[in-house]
């Protein structure tokens, strides 16, 4: 019996040791709930919706890479919005799709310099942001407030 | 319970001779000129052998008496004026007519549009009557040819002495390219087998005799007119190049399938000036899935067989001389990585009243000249025009507010409804040539 605790003891050791690694553990979220959300907060009702089969045209992205994923573009601007959300299938994956949004990001930033300062100055302001399997492209003048909605979704539990 | 099967198999018999009927009268008007008998004869020739596909032309023509003389044949060898009129002296004995004063021969290796005027003079000075293998008709490719050489083209395309199946599937007369020897023979052995030319229409060889074909194709080129609309599997196999007025389009048929799994190498700021330069980090050239390069490349890596350009908003301002020069260098390069591809020209669509990149430069009448200079070109070249920007203009020429998307007023990109307009116009304006493909 004795030793019995000992084992049941020592496993919530590890257990507890394992949570207090400092190693976040990345959400479950559904992109579509995600790019459903960030449609709404741009308040536009010309989003084009894109959906895997597009991404490897448009971004060179294998759909054997993705798990799920959710986009859209939007007219409003000079530049077309264009939001990627992409759930990889494994790390490496999320690494090969994080190259080829951060190619396409480098392009927009590239052809934005022959239009104003203001559409310039927006284009440099975006990222490609990485979490977990999650990758993210988000191009749009109103970057920082869809970041923020993006966000929301991956608020991670205290350690 | 044979009696039970005759009326069916009388049936079945039935249908199958009717196929075999109608297999027939196809290949009355279709199909490649059939491949001449051997005959038997002694072939001087070192360098030529029954196994190789020109053997059977060479023979017959050596069998005439229009070949004549030993050691090598050289089938790769191109043939030049004075050679080809040494060729038609013999031949015309062969034939038993006189031959024609067709003037001084060129030294110089011929093309095939060179052959085909040099054949049409010595057919129709020696009346040859060929039958029509295939209905006459324009050839884009003869377009920017003269007049008299359209018509020659177009009578020896019809008479089956030149075709526009190269056997890799492309269809192309190849009009500027040189004729080798062997070439020459199988144009030759057409003449030669006159009497057994088939079909009922006769081809005109006369100076004139196709030029109202030529003219409707001309209006045809740059007047594409209305059509029930086609499916969108249509544009399966063409791409869309273009600029940041392009990509509005691009992302409203990538997310609804409008024009079917067409490729679409747009990106902002692009120009036929800016595409002729290197690809590279700071170039603004298109990607195709994923990966940076040059229009003609990217349009040769999709292998699409219809390229819908619409470019010109970024370089108009530069001079409309220089825009469309551009504009015609990178058609010549896509057609060179392409061959095989239709080029659709489409008008620069307009700017609105308010736009605030309306400059002496760059405004609706700067457009318009653009518009009708690359029309002119399209005309001479054998490229489509269609003119979709007449969809977007209000009474005063200008963009129509309500079609542009821009909240900044640049006056330029469209709203869905637009893009809607867009997809319609497109879908309903496929040139004839197209459709019957």
């Amino acid at each position: 019996m004795k030793k019995q605790i000992i084992a049941f003891t020592l496993a919530l050791l590890l257990f507890g040791l394992s949570g207090c690694s400092g190693k976040e553990e990345t959400v479950s979220v559904d992109l579509t709930e995600v790019r459903s959300a960030m449609i709404s907060a741009q308040g536009t009702n010309e989003a084009y919706l894109l959906e895997t089969d597009a991404l490897k045209d448009l971004y060179g992205i294998d759909a054997e890479d993705v798990q799920q994923s959710a986009s859209y573009a939007t007219m409003a601007g000079t530049f077309p919005d264009e939001i990627v959300l992409v759930q990889a299938v494994d790390e490496k994956a999320a690494e090969r799709v994080k190259t080829c949004l951060e190619t396409r990001l480098e392009e927009v930033k590239v052809q934005s310099q022959t239009y104003d300062p203001e559409n310039y100055e927006a284009a440099q302001a975006c990222s490609v942001t990485v979490d977990g399997t999650y990758v993210a492209l988000i191009l749009s003048p109103q970057q920082e407030s869809l970041q923020s909605v993006y966000g929301g979704f991956f608020a991670h539990a205290p350690n | 319970m044979m009696l039970r099967f005759r009326r069916p198999i009388a049936l079945l018999l039935c249908i199958c001779a009717l196929f075999c009927l109608a297999s027939c009268k196809k290949e009355e008007t279709a199909g490649p000129t059939p491949t001449p008998e051997v005959p038997d004869w002694e072939n001087p020739y070192t360098d030529l052998t029954e196994d190789m596909w020109v053997y059977p032309y060479v023979a017959r023509l050596g069998d005439a008496g229009v070949f004549s003389g030993d050691g090598t044949f050289e089938p790769d060898a191109l043939v030049t004026g004075t050679e080809l009129y040494g060729y038609l002296q013999t031949l015309a004995g062969a034939l038993n007519v006189t031959v024609p004063d067709m003037g001084e021969p060129s030294a110089e290796s011929l093309t095939r549009a060179d052959i085909c005027v040099i054949l049409a003079n010595f057919a129709r000075g020696c009346e040859l009557s060929l039958h029509a293998w295939h209905l006459p008709r324009a050839h884009r490719e003869a377009l920017d040819l003269s007049s008299g050489t359209q018509n020659a083209v177009t009578a020896c395309a019809a008479a089956g002495i030149i075709t526009d199946d190269d056997g890799s599937g492309g269809h192309s007369l190849q009009l500027d390219q040189t004729v080798t020897r062997a070439q020459c023979a199988v144009m030759l052995c057409k003449l030669l087998d006159v009497d057994k030319s088939r079909g009922e229409t006769p081809v005109d060889f006369s100076l004139n005799a196709y030029n109202d074909l030529y003219a409707a194709l001309s209006q045809d080129l740059t007047h594409v007119p209305e059509c029930d609309p086609v499916d969108a599997s249509y544009f399966d196999d063409a791409v869309f190049v273009g600029d940041s007025v392009s990509l509005r389009l691009q992302y409203y048929c990538t997310s609804n399938g409008a024009l079917g799994d067409t490729t679409f190498l747009c990106s902002g700021s692009l120009s036929a000036t800016n595409a002729l330069w290197a690809v590279g980090s700071e170039s603004v050239h298109p990607s195709y899935q994923g990966k940076k390069m040059l229009i003609e490349d990217g349009i040769a890596a999709c292998g699409a067989k219809k390229a819908y350009i619409m470019l010109g908003m970024n370089n108009i301002s530069f001079g409309v001389d220089n825009a469309t020069a551009d504009m015609v260098t990178l058609m010549d390069r896509i057609l060179e990585k392409a061959p095989d591809v239709t080029l659709i020209i489409q008008a620069v669509t307009p700017m609105t009243a308010a736009s605030r990149i309306r400059s002496n430069a760059l405004n609706n009448e700067k457009i318009d000249e653009y518009n009708e200079a690359m029309r002119q070109i399209c005309q001479e070249r054998g490229w489509y025009f269609l003119d979709v920007n007449t969809q977007f203009k209000d009474e005063n020429n200008d963009l129509v507010r309500s079609y542009c998307s821009d909240a900044d007023e640049m006056g330029i990109h469209f709203s869905t409804a637009a893009a809607e307009i867009w997809v319609n116009y497109l879908k309903t304006h496929v040139p004839a040539e197209l459709l019957d493909a």
